[in-house]
């Protein structure tokens, strides 16, 4: 994009495509809708049966008894059937009568085949051994090797931290997220802000699963790196938009984050240590083959070495966060198993006894799988999840502090009805109770009243059913739909509404947990495949989401400090549409693989705060906020190399993001912070022998939307800056080159480890953080624009060991 | 917070982060008629500075009006205020109560400028408490300045805290300090100013509590927002006056204690 000229047509001709698609999404919005619960009801109608037997079972890793998640059951003689395992590792594909050569297989793995007569229903529990080659660590995808081609869905990224083990990042930090931000369509948040957004919407439209339990709050040390250890982390499903109907809750995301089960053969230890965090996992058998557990923990020390400094300051000074994540399953019998998983993480910052402030998450999840029969899987789950941050300024009877939270209760029930070869078919039910806490003054000094603004309360609640049907080689449909509806709840206060201007309307007193408002609604879902040959296909996909809870933020970086409000009298639910349009193709066996897609989002009811107002613990801060609409649009380019010495991939996103409030920017279209235009990222890792592997990453991305001074004038005999429009400015672009090496020592049956050395920003770019008006000192009377930058070059190694 | 996070950053990497000045194109706005006012409690204390605002990079100061008139009205009179010049203009020999509402009226190139203010009731300095702090990362060693005042039992007070230490003035409009009693009302209040250095022995400290109305403490907490630049989108300050004018027409009552730290 070198030539002005190829830029234009490039970008005109996506704008027509742009045009084109909000046509089609208008017609589906309007048009459509209504008629998919009917088509949903004759497509499952229109299903025949014949006489037909199950094979079913589940499939593990042979080395450590992990289930594998998306391993494949094909049948040779049958070669466009087949079935797929399910987060659990469970699989049901029902064929007729007949006799079959069925192979088990997972990437990475040595497939199994088993000739069978199929005369009766049969169960296999298959373990797969890794394949002899060491390739697998480099490989992105757990999944079937054209799956981005071949499957239905669209809009979805994956990864399995094993892959992401040698990308280089900041300080050595494996990281789950920041790598997905190296993926199309997501983008991060920037330096020092947690969060990453997702193709236009806001970071707090993303809903952050583990083990099912919501994160709330997925960022560490104020956003430097993410709350989920990978060392605990199994596989993470990322979906940008068509989202299949068992998801909702946010408008944007959905990032589902499955932790390991643990070894259940043998009793095994890994870790690492780094230089701001060190990790230890601890796994093994419960009862041999039948159940196991996972310990794994992560602290960073950089308050360690803040002891051991002469500085008195730095020594006074707290600052360490840290994760643990536990988990056990147990399989009581064929038909049934059990788990139980929690996420404990918590950041601690102070500086003795001035100042104190810590937040963190908590989640705890209870599964039960049970098998009612070959077909009918069912999960029931109760989850709970947890927020909190707390500061605290001074100490004894000077102190004061605030404390905040949010709690969910969740039950949350899904069945997979695995009907024929050529239908899958889900449905279920997730209620949700939350309990917000918007904050409360907690203080031994007489100058402050006690103040708590009470609890607001809530239901969410979703019934949903889903198909998965393949009519033939060429042609598969998901279609789905998701009704979800909520409650704001009273709870023994009264409950005021107010109008545009922030005037109070109407009060009334609620009793506990009787509906003061309802909101509900039907999520359509829908994604379509067509196969244009082998390689290549084409797919559409459309989805409603509702989004229920928001988070309000007054810094545009986000905060530890945020807080999640309902929606209520005065705030609506957010309703976000998005219809999605990709070509994919892969080449030279699978190699490669390259895709397009094009995406168009409108935004509803999206909320933004008035000038001036005040959040901190405001008990009508629903007074001060203003709602408005938004829409994004965007094409994603992506090649990637899958196999061989070098693999890697090239990702290129154009998109913009825009919102639209009557008071902000005399009511006209302003970009939001998310609109980062042009997004490049380039990953690329060389596997030169059995000991070594280099790898670089190269980011560019258009610099943030900011609203910069226009004029000046003057108060107190100080120059103050006035302001026009709405994010009308930008930083500079920010790029940024990392480089890492790692070093595998030689492997043997008890003991495996590797050294990483990674650079961050080689080329030590000074990426803007923050641009300052401030007067020129050699030049008074004068301003100039002084740029912060939070990194120069950073290096690092971490070692990391197995045994 | 954003300071919070520079101290994170700072620990993290035991590194300093760079600053560099960059250039950088900006749209040029069109020039607004600026107004600053203020009328203050007692006599002698009305004033107001009128002045046009600039290029954010000018080089030059704002140039100042010199043909406004400028009237201030109690509710019953008007009172013209004299053009000392340079842009500034001034009434003697009137004497401004509290709990009373004034307007400005300011008419300049044939545009006329309204706005309305009020003077709460004063409220009186109890103490001034120099408290010694040890070093620390937020300071040096000193004393660490409470002002402890008794807040009305009415609900919705307002103030903005200015100091002098040794001469040095802090809580400028720059560096504004501003309370309410959201929080704390009808308490005897002690607050530390963090906002203003530490002082040391010998130091005369002159404190000065102003009780402003919401109006002007949503003002000032806007103005902070942009100076201080932690909010998330600034936004200019809501004046109270019409016609698209900048600046703000704010009423004082403001109540003065000096001490010597010992």
């Amino acid at each position: 994009m070198s030539s002005p000229i190829i830029n234009n047509i490039f970008l005109s001709s996506l704008y027509t495509l742009f045009i084109k698609m909000k046509t089609l999404f208008l017609y589906l919005n309007y048009k459509s809708m209504k008629k998919i619960l009917f088509l949903s009801l004759f497509f499952i109608s229109g299903i025949v049966n014949s006489q037909q037997y199950t094979i079913s079972g589940t499939i593990k890793d042979a080395e450590n008894g992990e289930d594998l998640i998306g391993a494949t059951i094909k049948v040779k003689e049958i070669p466009t059937t087949g079935a797929v395992t399910n987060v659990y590792g469970f699989y049901s594909l029902s064929l007729e009568k007949e006799t079959y050569t069925i192979v088990f297989n997972s990437l990475g793995f040595d497939p199994i085949t088993k000739t069978m007569v199929l005369d009766e229903n049969k169960k296999f529990n298959i373990e797969l051994s890794s394949a002899s080659t060491k390739l697998k660590e480099f490989e992105v995808t757990g999944e079937i090797e054209d799956e981005n081609v071949s499957s239905t869905s669209m809009g979805i990224e994956k990864l399995d931290p094993k892959s992401i083990e040698s990308i280089p990042v900041l300080l050595g930090e494996k990281d789950i997220i920041k790598t997905f931000t190296l993926m199309p369509g997501i983008k991060s948040g920037g330096e020092g802000s947690g969060g990453f957004f997702v193709r236009g919407g806001g970071a707090d439209q993303n809903l952050i699963l583990l083990d099912e339990a919501v994160v709330y709050n997925a960022s560490h040390l104020l956003g430097f790196f993410s709350v989920f250890n990978s060392d605990a982390i199994k596989d993470v499903t990322l979906y940008k938009g068509g989202m299949p109907a068992e998801y909702g809750g946010r408008g944007s995301s959905v990032m589902d984050i499955t932790m390991k089960d643990g070894n259940n053969k043998k009793f095994g230890a890994s870790g690492g240590l780094g230089v701001i965090s060190s990790r230890l996992t601890l796994e093994g058998p419960i009862v041999k083959n039948k159940g196991s557990f996972i310990v794994s923990g992560r602290r960073s020390y950089a308050d360690v070495f803040l002891k051991l400094s002469k500085d008195e300051n730095l020594k006074q000074s707290t600052l360490y966060f840290y994760d643990l994540n536990l988990k056990a399953n147990y399989k009581i019998n064929d038909k049934n198993r059990v788990f139980l998983s929690g996420y404990f993480g918590r950041d601690v910052f102070g500086v003795g006894d001035l100042f104190g402030f810590n937040w963190g998450n908590a989640t705890g999840t209870l599964r039960w799988n049970h098998l009612f029969s070959d077909k009918l899987f069912s999960n029931t789950s109760l989850i709970a999840s947890n927020y909190d941050y707390e500061f605290k300024v001074g100490a004894g009877d000077d102190g004061f502090g605030v404390k905040a939270a949010i709690f969910d209760y969740n039950l949350k029930q899904d069945f997979s009805y695995y009907l024929n070869s050529k239908n899958t078919i889900k449905f279920g039910f997730n209620s949700i109770y939350h309990t917000f806490s918007p904050g409360e003054l907690v203080a031994e000094n007489p100058s402050f009243n006690a103040n708590k603004i009470k609890n607001n309360l809530a239901s969410e609640n979703a019934i949903y059913l889903q198909n998965e049907q393949k009519f033939n080689e060429v042609f598969s449909i998901q279609y789905g739909l998701r009704y979800s509806f909520f409650n704001f709840l009273g709870n023994n206060d009264s409950i005021k509404t107010f109008d545009t201007d922030g005037i109070q309307t109407g009060i009334e007193y609620v009793e506990k947990n009787k509906s003061n408002k309802f909101y509900g609604g039907f999520e359509p879902r829908l994604a379509m495949k067509y196969m244009l040959d082998e390689t290549s296909s084409v797919k559409l996909s459309y989805n409603r989401n509702y989004q229920y809870i928001h988070l309000l933020s007054n810094t545009t970086a986000g905060s530890p400090t945020d807080s999640w409000v309902p929606s209520s009298n005065n705030i609506k639910p957010q309703i976000i549409d998005q219809i999605a349009l990709g070509y994919f193709k892969n080449l030279k066996k699978n190699t490669y693989e390259f895709s397009v897609e094009a995406y168009y989002k409108n935004l509803q009811n999206q909320i933004d705060y008035k000038d001036g107002a005040d959040l901190f613990l405001n008990g009508d801060v629903e007074k001060e906020l203003a709602y408005g609409k938004g829409i994004a649009y965007g094409a994603e380019f992506y090649l990637k190399k899958n196999k061989g010495k070098f693999t890697g991939w090239l990702s290129y996103t154009y998109s913009r993001s825009l919102r639209k409030f009557d008071d902000i920017n005399n009511g006209d279209y302003y970009p939001a912070r998310q609109d980062l235009i042009h997004d490049v990222s380039i990953v690329g890792m060389y596997k030169l022998n059995e000991k070594w592997t280099i790898s670089s990453s190269w980011v560019y991305t258009t610099g943030v939307a900011v609203t910069f001074p226009e004029g000046r004038y003057e108060l107190e005999g100080v120059v103050v800056p006035y302001y026009s429009d709405r994010n009308g400015s930008r930083f500079p672009a920010y790029h940024r080159l990392d480089l890492g090496v790692t070093w595998y020592n030689k492997k043997t049956d008890k003991f495996e480890s590797n050294w990483n050395f990674s650079v961050y920003n080689a080329y030590a770019r000074q990426n803007t953080y923050s641009i300052a008006f401030i007067e020129d000192v050699n030049n008074p009377g004068q301003t100039v624009a002084e740029q912060t930058a939070l990194f120069k070059i950073i290096p690092s190694v971490t070692y990391n060991f197995k045994f | 917070m954003k300071n919070i996070l520079l101290i994170l950053i700072g620990t993290i990497t035991l590194t300093s982060s760079c600053r560099k000045i960059i250039d950088i194109e900006l749209d040029e706005a069109n020039k607004r008629t600026t107004i600053d006012s203020k009328i203050e409690l007692g006599i002698n204390n009305v004033s107001a500075r009128v002045t046009k605002s600039g290029n954010f990079f000018g080089s030059s100061s704002n140039p100042s009006l010199t043909d406004a008139t400028v009237v201030l009205n109690d509710g019953t009179s008007d009172f013209t205020l004299i053009n000392i010049g340079n842009g500034n203009y001034e009434l003697s020999g009137f004497n401004a109560v509290g709990g009373q509402s004034y307007s400005m009226k300011v008419t300049q190139g044939g545009v006329t400028y309204d706005a309305n203010t009020s003077i709460p009731n004063l409220v009186r300095i109890d103490t001034i408490l120099a408290l010694f702090q040890p070093a620390s990362t937020f300071s040096e060693e000193g004393y660490l300045l409470n002002i402890i005042f008794q807040d009305p039992a009415v609900a919705s007070n307002y103030y903005r805290v200015e100091l002098d230490i040794a001469g040095e003035r802090y809580g400028a409009i720059d560096e504004l300090i501003l309370l309410d009693d959201g929080l704390t009302n009808g308490n005897l209040i002690q607050f530390p100013l963090f906002g203003a250095d530490v002082a040391q022995l010998g130091d005369v400290v002159t404190l000065y509590l102003s009780s402003i109305d919401k109006q002007a403490f949503d003002y000032f907490t806007a103005i902070n927002a942009v100076l201080i630049g932690d909010a998330g989108s600034p936004a200019n300050p809501k004046s109270n006056f019409n016609n698209n004018a900048l600046g703000n027409f704010s009423g004082f009552a403001t109540d003065t204690m000096t001490i010597v730290v010992q």
